[in-house]
C-alpha cells in the first residue's frame, strides 16, 4: 500500500492510500489544491487539529458544567436534599458552597 | 480413372491411412486481430491456424482518504468538503470495462447540547445520515460520533486500454445550533470487469 500526504493552504490535512493487485496498473490520484507533506509533518498537523478539537470539547464541557452547576445551586436554594439536587441536575463538581 | 490430389495437410499413418492434419499452432504472440465485438470472435490465419480471442479480465483495487482540519460549523445547506476518487486502469486491452464501485464514507461529528444541534452527509448527492443531538443545556455533548456509511454504484466505464478517474463528492449540511465536524475517511472499491 502506498500512502501520501498533502496539506491544503486554509491547513486541512488530506490523506491519500491506494492497494491494489498484483500487476494491475494504478496511480494514486493527486488533489490539485495541496501540496504534498512528510509523513512526519502530518503527524504534526493531525495532533495541532486533535488539539484543536480537544479545547473545543473541553470549552463546551464547561459551558454545560456551569449549567448544571445553576441547577444544581437552585435546587438546593428550594430546599431540595444535596444529594437528589446533584442528581436531577446532573452536576458532578463540589459542593454548593464551594 | 479419376485422380484425386490432397495437399500436404494430408498425410499417410503407418497402417496406410490417409489422415487430416489438423495444422496451425499459432506462435505465442498477442491477438493480432481487430478486438472482437458482438460477431464470431473465432479467427484463422492464413496458416490455418486459430486464434481465440483475449480472455475476459477483471481487475480490483482500492483506494482512501482522510481530510481533517481545525473543527468547522456544519453548514445549514449541503457543501461539498471532500472527494472520493480513485483512478482505475482497464485490465483488458481488448474490451469495455463495467465498474462497480463502493463507496464507503465515515464523518466525525460533534453536536453540542442545548441547541438541537444537528448535522448531517452526503455521499454523491444521496443523504446519508442526519444526526440531532436533542438533549437540553448541561446534557450529553455528542463528541467525535460517526457512522461508517457504504454506497454503491454500479456505473461507469472504462474504454479498452485506457483509465478512467472516478469522483465522488463528499457533502456535509443539515447544520444546526453550532455542531461541527472534523475528520472525514472514505474509501473506495473498485471491480473493473472487462470482456463479461
Amino acid at each position: 500500500m502506498i500512502t501520501k500526504f498533502f496539506r491544503r493552504a486554509d491547513g486541512t490535512l488530506l490523506s491519500r492510500s491506494l492497494e491494489f493487485e498484483g500487476s494491475y496498473a494504478m496511480a494514486l490520484t493527486v488533489p490539485s489544491d495541496a501540496v504534498e507533506i512528510s509523513a512526519e509533518q502530518a503527524e504534526k498537523l493531525r495532533a495541532g487539529h486533535a488539539a484543536q478539537a480537544k479545547a473545543w470539547v473541553a470549552e463546551q464541557g464547561a459551558a454545560a458544567d456551569l449549567v448544571r452547576r445553576a441547577d444544581y445551586e437552585a435546587l438546593l436554594a428550594l430546599g431540595v436534599p444535596e444529594a437528589t439536587a446533584r442528581r436531577l441536575s446532573g452536576h458532578r463538581g463540589g459542593g454548593g458552597d464551594e | 480413372m479419376p485422380q484425386v490430389c490432397v495437399g500436404p495437410e494430408f498425410t499417410v499413418d503407418p497402417n496406410g491411412r490417409l489422415r487430416l492434419d489438423l495444422c496451425g499452432g499459432p506462435a505465442e504472440q498477442a491477438w493480432p486481430y481487430a478486438c472482437p465485438t458482438s460477431s464470431n470472435p473465432l479467427r484463422i490465419d492464413p496458416n490455418c491456424g486459430l486464434w481465440v480471442p483475449p480472455y475476459a479480465k477483471a481487475g480490483r483495487a482500492s483506494a482512501s482518504g482522510t481530510s481533517g482540519g481545525a473543527l468547522v460549523t456544519v453548514p445549514a445547506g449541503f457543501t461539498e468538503v471532500a472527494q472520493a476518487e480513485i483512478e482505475v486502469q482497464n485490465p483488458s486491452d481488448c474490451y469495455t470495462a463495467i465498474v462497480v464501485q463502493w463507496i464507503q464514507v465515515d464523518v466525525d461529528f460533534y453536536l453540542p447540547p442545548g441547541t438541537d444541534s444537528r448535522a448531517g452527509f452526503r455521499i454523491n448527492g444521496n443523504s446519508m445520515m442526519a444526526l440531532e443531538n436533542s438533549s437540553p443545556a448541561g446534557g450529553t455533548q455528542e463528541t467525535g460520533v460517526h457512522w461508517d456509511l457504504h454506497q454503491t454504484l454500479v456505473s461507469g466505464t472504462i474504454p479498452a486500454g485506457g483509465s478512467n478517474t472516478f469522483t465522488s463528492p463528499i457533502d456535509v449540511g443539515s447544520g444546526q445550533g453550532g455542531a461541527q465536524y472534523g475528520e472525514i475517511r472514505w474509501q473506495m472499491r473498485v471491480l473493473a470487469l472487462a470482456g463479461l
